[in-house]
């Protein structure tokens, strides 16, 4: 964790996994083999999941992903504007804390996304995406205002 | 972990974001040791001790720690 005391390792960190995320949101929006595999069949009678369906189909995730290379970005910038120093040791407890949720909550989503696709595939996807969403946006959020605070 | 930085600090008439100068963390650190929200490592401690004066138990109270 002494690692995380560095900057650049933070913007490296965050950099690398948004430049994964975004490249997954903006390059499958309207793909015709991601588009392929949503629950076309409206089997769920749930405006939200058909609604989020929806919005994956018509390709308007390339925003989610447009949303995360901005937040990145303000995070990046406000490292380099207000953090030329190291964090300390109180600053490190924090981050390490909150990377150990959002690590802990991955771990937790792989058996829970297996027993998805195990049992009932339809909405799947929708649901994966759903979480990597919120996740990722979270941890960008809570980034942005821890950089913002210290 | 129960501590009285907080009274040294005042005697001292420092604000927290000046001993945390004096000792390289930020006034976040100092406050969270303050409010007992954060147990510092042994070295910052050490480097608060050192500044005040006294030794680390006279600061930081192990007697009354959670984690004994």
């Amino acid at each position: 964790m002494s690692l995380l005391k560095q900057p650049i390792i933070n913007i490296i960190f965050i950099g690398f996994m948004s430049v994964i995320y975004s490249f997954i949101f903006i390059f499958t929006a309207g793909h015709m083999e991601f588009v392929s595999i949503l629950s076309h069949r409206e089997t769920l009678n749930s405006s939200f999941w058909n609604g989020w369906s929806d919005f994956l189909r018509t390709g308007n995730m390339r925003f989610i992903g447009y949303l995360i290379i901005g937040l990145t970005i303000a995070i990046i910038v406000f490292i380099l504007i207000k953090k030329r120093k190291k964090y300390d040791e109180y600053q490190v407890s924090i981050l390490s804390k909150s990377l150990l949720v959002a690590g802990t909550l991955s771990i937790l989503m792989i058996p829970f996304m297996m027993i998805l696709l195990l049992s009932d595939s339809n909405y799947a996807v929708e649901t994966i995406f759903l979480f990597a969403s919120v996740q990722w946006i979270s941890v960008l959020v809570s980034y942005l205002i821890y950089v913002i605070k210290f | 972990m129960k501590n009285k930085v907080k009274n040294l600090r005042e005697q001292f008439g420092l604000s927290q974001a000046q001993l945390g100068e004096k000792v390289s963390v930020s006034r976040q650190a100092i406050n969270a040791i303050e409010n007992n929200k954060f147990d510092p490592s042994i070295w910052l401690a050490y480097d608060l001790a050192k500044f005040f004066n006294l030794s680390i138990e006279e600061i930081f109270d192990f007697e009354e720690s959670e984690r004994k």
